[in-house]
């Protein structure tokens, strides 16, 4: 439909001060295809993701954004084209030519790497905060409960919510919730951070909150992809904004330069339009 | 204005230093209305329960001392223990096979969808109690039970059908394949009510995939599961005196024995009744402590009482 862009994220900032900025990139996304029955939903999506960067998806609503961030840690997986994060093929082993699907105990492994936070922060309701935090971290990854424990302390001091280890879920505010949510899945100390639409189920006010934590990890150095609408949110805080639209990344770039001077008519009537739902 | 103030308050934080209205509050008080129609049903039910009592008492024909007197007898407890016994065992057969047979249907695989769904359709569609005379004469079908190459192939071990198969072990694996085919379903129907978001979570924090049925989608689903649960286990406790028609001598075949010798019909039926009514209550309270157990992190948060 239309020429795809190439997002290279080192064409992004030339900063000298980081060495690994001339490396190879932390997530590859190469030639990603997919199909949901007859609907095609990524068309052939080339992007790189460099450590230490956060990377925004805009764009309209069924544009792929979200089956391309949850391919990413093969919570879906792609009908064709590859995402290697950290030189690993997410989700497949190379065969040769071909790539062949691992079973799901293997991709378990991989999906510890990388963090996610979901829309409707999918907390487990029948475990309290700590005990959300926690479980991960000694389940998969082996950790004593007292690691654990402390790291979980620290974390949820970091996202503000140190006096609620013992809530559960189910008593917390939708900003609170995810707020532990992402604390959840820092606890695995994950390479990268997916986060899917984080503030989209969130009251304006509470919306802040949770920006507030992500603006930290940002600026902590974290490698982050964020499935977003929040415009300003991606002017301040991303490296490099991604639109898309109909399963194809329509621009991207610098994210100051993508969302002041889109060149895409696509994307000027897109920011239009959100800026006006914001106002 | 005068309730300017207070119209704000709501509107703000909660004001500090205010103490509960007392008795000669400002505050307008709020009152039920009288429920007169309570009364009258509370006189109904105690003359109703008062008639139960007199006929309990007075009437003869619940022979009283007939029913003390076989209630602890020698036949009626092992008759109550063979019923335990028997519930016990086939419940859990029950949930094994329930809990592979849902997992079975709910997988992507076809070929053990497929076996899953026919297992079910078997076992539900057939009466229960013409599957616990099957398996009582399987020896009609197969005089030798044993393990080996089908087809005529060498056998590693064997044994005659009417030695494996007791009315213990008919009544077993009669009651129990029919029960996994119900509890199949009530399973299946618990893990549906849990949303899938909870699925990806764990998926995304790495737990596999037996990790994620165990501590994530298991434990929720349990809400879903116990009440349907408890309500087959304390069906089939009843159940089980459909056993006697293999001869198995459970609690009803028990008494039934002892009423057909000395036609004492009417108190040896209530030291059934009595005896199933103990067991039921108790399977009860045990529902309650394990329902309460499962509902953790669901219940409202505990609110500070306001009023002394």
């Amino acid at each position: 439909m239309t020429a795809h862009v190439q997002g290279i994220a080192s064409m992004t900032e030339p900063s000298d001060a980081d060495p690994r900025e001339a490396g190879a990139p932390l997530v590859r996304i190469a030639n990603v295809w997919k199909k949901r029955g007859h609907n095609v939903v990524l068309k052939g999506i080339d992007l790189d993701v460099h450590e230490g960067k956060v990377v925004c998806l805009l764009g309209p609503s069924g544009a792929g954004k979200s089956t391309l961030l949850r391919c990413i840690n093969a919570i879906e997986l792609p009908d064709r084209g590859m995402i290697y994060v950290d030189g690993v093929s997410i989700g497949c082993r190379q065969d040769g030519e071909r790539f062949v699907r691992l079973p799901e105990r293997d991709v378990a492994a991989q999906r510890a790497e990388i963090g996610m936070v979901f829309q409707n922060f999918n907390l487990f309701p029948h475990m309290s905060v700590l005990q959300n935090i926690i479980d991960a971290p000694m389940r998969v990854r082996g950790e004593s409960r007292a690691v654990a424990t402390e790291r979980a302390h620290d974390l949820l001091a970091r996202v503000g919510l140190k006096e609620k280890a013992n809530a559960y879920p189910r008593h917390l505010s939708g900003g609170q919730q995810q707020r532990i949510a992402i604390a959840r899945a820092l606890a695995m100390q994950p390479k990268l951070m997916l986060f899917d639409e984080p503030t989209s189920a969130l009251d304006p006010h509470l919306t802040d909150e949770v920006l507030d934590v992500m603006k930290g990890l940002a600026a902590g150095g974290m490698t982050m992809i964020v499935v977003t609408h929040e415009i300003q949110f991606a002017r301040n805080v991303a490296d490099i904004a991604a639109v898309m639209a109909d399963g194809v990344i329509i621009e991207c770039g610098a994210a100051r330069e993508v969302l002041t001077r889109p060149q895409d008519p696509r994307t000027r009537r897109f920011l239009a339009k959100s800026l006006q739902d914001d106002a | 204005m005068p309730f300017a103030k207070d119209i704000e308050m709501n509107a703000g934080t909660v004001a500090t230093g205010r103490e509960w209205p007392g008795p000669g509050s400002a505050a307008e008080q709020i009152v039920d209305p009288p429920r007169y129609g309570r009364w009258v049903a509370v006189v109904a039910v105690a003359i109703g329960l008062a008639w139960i009592a007199y006929q309990l008492l007075t009437n003869p024909g619940f022979q009283w001392d007939i029913v003390f007197r076989y209630m602890f007898s020698a036949p009626v407890l092992q008759g109550v223990a063979m019923t335990i016994q028997l519930t016990v065992l086939v419940m859990v057969i029950g949930i094994v096979i329930g809990i592979v047979v849902a997992l079975m249907r709910m997988s992507s695989d076809p070929l053990l969808n497929a076996c899953a769904q026919g297992f079910v359709w078997f076992f539900r569609g057939t009466p229960v109690l013409v599957q616990l005379v099957f398996w009582y004469n399987l020896a009609a079908l197969f005089p030798q039970i044993g393990l080996g190459i089908p087809f005529g192939g060498p056998k590693f071990f064997e044994i005659p059908a009417t030695v494996a198969i007791s009315s213990f072990t008919a009544a077993m694996l009669g009651l129990g394949l029919n029960e996994g085919a119900y509890m199949a379903e009530i399973i299946r129907a618990g893990l549906l009510s849990v949303d899938n978001g909870q699925t990806e979570a764990s998926k995304a924090l790495g737990h596999k995939p037996f990790q994620t049925f165990r501590v994530i989608v298991l434990p929720q689903a349990m809400k879903a599961i116990v009440p349907p649960s408890g309500n087959q286990f304390i069906g089939m406790l009843k159940f089980t005196s459909i056993a006697s028609v293999v001869a198995l001598h459970e609690l009803m075949h028990s008494v039934e024995t002892i009423y057909n010798r000395t036609f004492e019909t009417m108190p040896l039926l209530i030291v059934a009744a009595l005896w199933y009514l103990i067991m039921v209550s108790i399977l009860s309270v045990a529902q309650y402590f394990i329902e309460r157990h499962y509902l953790k992190g669901w219940q409202p948060e505990v609110q500070p009482q306001l009023q002394p």
